[in-house]
């Protein structure tokens, strides 16, 4: 009697134990789910998952993800803000990684309506970089990847971040446009970098990221330095030749006496996501020449 | 212009239903995958045999965006009809009299603060851009009135003004908040037909053929209301009542088709005009006649707008400009305009 009851008890033990390690099998295999047919919908999310290497899970991107190159080869599914739906079905997906900030609220809806899972990033911080890093990471099975990316990109910022503070601090003023225009405002991911290479970003506190300013407020707050990233692109030399014109109209403005007016080439600092890393080097070398040199040389001076 | 007469009024309607179906048809073949009238005909019956990617793209990508292009393009053309006869003035359209504003404003401001709330997210936009629009007609005609009496030549003048008015605060917003958040209101506004789904389309699709229905049986009234509001009341109108109803049912129309696709020109300006050089001036054959063509035409340019660039888009509103303007230029120029007004 006290036999079987033994046999009984060790057959529930063993058969709670079965269980239990086949629930953790299930749980450990649904949590590392990977999609491998993926659609992006913005360049910064082409890019990290060409930085994460998971780019053969990559069935589809928009017209305008050029950067790395070998992108342009992939199936294009349209436009930033108005994506052909069709398109996206037709690529039989099992994941879409939209952008929020693409005004993609409505695209969304409609797309999960139809049944496919849509994972969401953001792009205006360092914060919410790592974050996309993460989730796109997760939901593509090379979360090992994204967390050494992360980490070395946590790492260049805290780096720059103690390294700057004991550096003297400049009043720097960032052009995103220059008809209207346009600047770098509180809240934005180019305001971060300034905060965090120790930099005084000139642009009053206000709602709009970028909000557009008056010539009259530039000279006000007097800028030690001027970014002028109007040109998405390397300005070539009628640009260079205009964005001269413009600052040199204001000659009682320091930036433009002392000759402190840089310009950025390509168009890395117009898309958030991998190469943010190289705008921090090279915003760190702008406002800091004495101390840091630019590894990528995307920096140059406007001459007069 | 011969006098409608029933026969005359049949021929043409099933005329126009027949070129309706046929775009809608085409439409619904063509796009990035060209499809076969056959696949058309299994999705939508959904036999068994049915491809299932063909099936994904006709019901719930091409359909859905066709039959919206339908009821918009339709509602616009009967609202931009009841307005040129309602006011007398053949420049009237939906987007002139601040209702549209009124409801982007609406859509604008749901955008704001009710996207929060996890519950009502979903409905936020096209609910509240639905109330916009009720808050401006309200607006435009409690001050459209004249001791006791609706006046349609203040009631134009208010509604050109409450539009600026209504734009100005949807700019202004737009300069005080991050731009980013709003990026999707604004892509909204320009004018879209893509993103519109299922349980939606019902909501509009009621609302267009109840308030155009309706509409359509005031077609006798507004014939004579053209003759000029002491005429028809003369003749037995109720002049007042007339156009009141008219002016509400028309508002009810155009602030759910903005809510669901924003902003689309020129249809409901041009439409009219094509029906009336066609077919004659009577509103019993303008109004279905207007609704026909507007559909259609809104159909083929969506049509158009997706495919010829394909995969990307071009604004529905520039090929609906660019196919009807030299259309009504050729009609205006063969037949010389008789003075509708």
């Amino acid at each position: 009697m006290v036999m079987q009851q033994y046999v009984y008890q060790q057959c529930v033990i063993m058969v709670m134990r079965y269980s239990l390690l086949f629930l953790l099998f299930v749980f450990i295999t649904s949590a590392a789910y990977a999609y491998d047919r993926a659609v992006s919908l913005a360049p910064s999310i082409t890019e990290i998952v060409y930085d994460l290497g998971a780019e053969d899970k990559l069935v589809g991107v928009t017209a305008f993800c050029d950067f790395p190159p070998a992108a342009q080869k992939k199936p294009s599914v349209g436009g930033y803000l108005n994506p052909s739906i069709e398109m996206i079905v037709s690529l039989h997906p099992d994941l879409v990684i939209a952008a929020k900030n693409g005004g993609a609220k409505q695209l969304v809806e409609k797309l999960e309506d139809m049944g496919i899972t849509v994972v969401t990033v953001e792009f205006y911080s360092i914060a919410t970089i790592v974050d996309a890093y993460q989730k796109i990471g997760r939901a593509l099975g090379v979360e090992q990847q994204a967390e050494e990316k992360v980490r070395d990109f946590t790492e260049q910022v805290n780096n720059y971040r103690s390294a700057c503070a004991g550096l003297q601090q400049k009043k720097v003023l960032f052009v995103r446009w220059n008809n209207p225009l346009t600047v770098v405002g509180r809240g934005s991911l180019e305001d971060e970098i300034l905060d965090i290479i120790n930099a005084e970003n000139v642009t009053e506190r206000g709602e709009s990221r970028y909000p557009v300013y008056t010539m009259e407020a530039v000279i006000q707050s007097s800028p030690d330095i001027i970014i002028d990233a109007s040109y998405y692109d390397t300005p070539g030399p009628a640009a260079r030749k205009h964005m001269s014109a413009f600052w040199h109209e204001w000659p009682s403005l320091a930036a433009v006496a002392h000759d402190e007016i840089y310009i950025l080439k390509t168009d890395f600092h117009s898309v958030p996501g991998p190469r943010t890393r190289m705008l921090l080097d090279e915003m760190a070398a702008i406002v800091h020449p004495d101390a840091y040199e630019s590894p990528w040389g995307l920096h140059e001076k406007l001459d007069a | 212009m011969k006098s409608l007469t029933r026969k005359r009024f049949f021929i043409t309607i099933v005329f126009l239903a027949v070129l309706s179906f046929l775009v809608c048809a085409w439409a619904l073949m063509t796009g990035i995958h060209s499809l076969s009238f056959r696949d058309v005909l299994d999705a939508v019956f959904s036999n068994g045999n049915a491809n299932t990617l063909s099936r994904t793209i006709i019901v719930d990508v091409r359909f859905p965006r066709v039959a919206l292009a339908f009821l918009v393009g339709m509602g616009l053309s009967i609202a931009g009809a009841v307005l040129q006869a309602l006011l007398r003035n053949p420049l009237a359209e939906p987007h002139l009299i601040g209702v549209s504003s009124g409801a982007a404003l609406g859509g604008v401001i749901a955008a704001l603060f009710l996207s929060a709330l996890p519950f009502l997210a979903q409905f936020s936009m096209p609910a509240s851009s639905f109330a916009g629009a009720l808050a401006a007609i309200t607006l435009i005609y409690l001050l459209s009135q004249r001791k006791g009496v609706l006046s349609v030549y203040t009631l134009l003048l208010v509604g050109v003004i409450l539009n600026s008015f209504f734009i100005s605060i949807i700019i202004f917003i737009q300069s005080i908040v991050r731009a980013d958040e709003l990026a999707s209101i604004f892509s909204w506004l320009l004018g879209s037909l893509s993103y519109i789904k299922h349980d939606m389309l019902i909501v509009t699709a009621s609302v267009i053929c109840i308030t155009g229905g309706a509409l359509f049986l005031l077609a006798p009234q507004f014939n004579l209301l053209s003759l000029g509001e002491t005429r028809a009341e003369s003749l037995g109108v109720n002049v007042e009542k007339t156009k009141r109803i008219a002016f509400v049912l028309t508002s009810l129309m155009v602030g759910v088709m903005v809510s669901v696709s924003g902003l689309i020109g020129f249809i409901g300006l041009v439409v009219p005009h094509i029906a009336r050089l066609l077919f004659g001036s009577d509103h019993r054959i303008v109004i279905p006649a207007s609704a026909c063509i507007g559909g259609t035409l809104l159909v083929a340019a969506d049509t158009l707008a997706r495919t010829i660039i394909a995969p990307q888009e071009i604004p529905v509103g520039v090929i609906t400009a660019f196919l009807g303007a030299p259309f009504f230029i050729i009609l205006l120029k063969r037949k010389e305009m008789k003075r509708v007004f």
